[in-house]
């Protein structure tokens, strides 16, 4: 897949979503609160970058009631996949001396 | 806005760290449920051991069955809910649990333990390294538990030795409570 620079992953903590979702299979989500341990951010800070994955279509948040405490549970889509998987091997090929710069 | 060589190179560390952290942590939530069992089993075991010392081998022989089958139920349970994830992860927790009890009854049969306070010892400090190595490529939780397990089956030879599976019971099945619990709240 060609390398392909993407702003909106970039930013740093959205980066580390992204990262720490690819690392799940497919169909897997992960735990809102596991996620925020992952990537260390507040609950504020992890919300607004979330939903801006969101708006773009990179993730999904599926909410529901386990024991009647809700539970919030993210999931990388599969375009949200390509475009990080894209936006790697742009940064790769920086490295290399292949683009970007 | 163009990315220089040293932020790409950043990004990419980040990267790298951050699915090492996701993947330590998911390895501390998928082994904490089974750390908590073994606890369980060596709090009764070895608590069996000192009350009732003529049954302990029996003891043992079940809890040991009861284990391993607990291994292959929570590991058969953890994927339930992520279908094509980890195909066979029970059997391979059951075939781990299985593994170590072979090679401790493989120990026991080359080396001979001279009495109860040996047989109950080994398993311990079999466990206790095992936690530090995993520790040391999989995350600080296991090594820290490992080393303080360690201790404690050492203290209790050296300090305790006539009401060693006392101790056993009451601090090595409580560490591995304990760890479990600190495992699946990481």
């Amino acid at each position: 897949m060609p390398g392909e620079a993407n702003d909106l992953i970039h930013q740093p903590l959205r980066l580390k979503i992204m990262a720490a979702l690819n690392g799940l299979v497919a169909r897997e989500s992960m735990d809102f609160t596991r996620l925020r341990s992952v990537v260390e951010a507040t609950d504020g800070n992890l919300g607004a970058h979330l939903s801006k994955l969101e708006d773009v279509g990179y993730i999904t948040i599926e909410k529901d009631f386990i024991d009647k405490k809700p539970r919030t549970r993210v999931a990388l889509t599969r375009e949200g996949r390509k475009a990080l998987v894209a936006h790697v091997t742009y940064l790769r090929d920086i490295l290399d001396g292949v683009g970007g710069q | 806005m163009p990315i220089s060589t040293e932020e790409a190179a950043e990004a990419l560390k980040n990267i790298a760290l951050v699915q090492r952290r996701a993947s330590i942590l998911r390895g501390y939530e998928r082994g904490a449920p089974h750390v908590i069992l073994w606890g369980l089993i060596w709090v009764v075991g070895y608590g069996l051991s000192d009350v009732v010392p003529s049954i302990a081998g029996p003891t043992w022989l079940v809890l040991n069955v009861v284990g391993v089958a607990g291994s292959f139920l929570l590991g058969r349970a953890a994927v339930v809910s992520v279908p094509m994830a980890g195909e066979g992860y029970g059997r391979r927790f059951a075939a781990l649990s299985a593994t170590m009890l072979a090679f401790i009854l493989a120990t026991y049969y080359v080396m001979k333990p001279r009495d109860a306070v040996q047989f109950g010892a080994f398993p311990a400090l079999l466990v206790a390294t095992i936690y530090t190595v995993l520790g040391i490529w999989r995350g600080a939780r296991w090594a820290a538990s490992g080393v303080v397990l360690g201790v404690c089956t050492v203290a209790g030879l050296a300090l305790f030795k006539e009401h060693f599976m006392l101790w056993m019971a009451a601090v090595g099945g409580t560490t591995l409570l304990v760890t479990g619990l600190w495992l699946r709240r990481a």
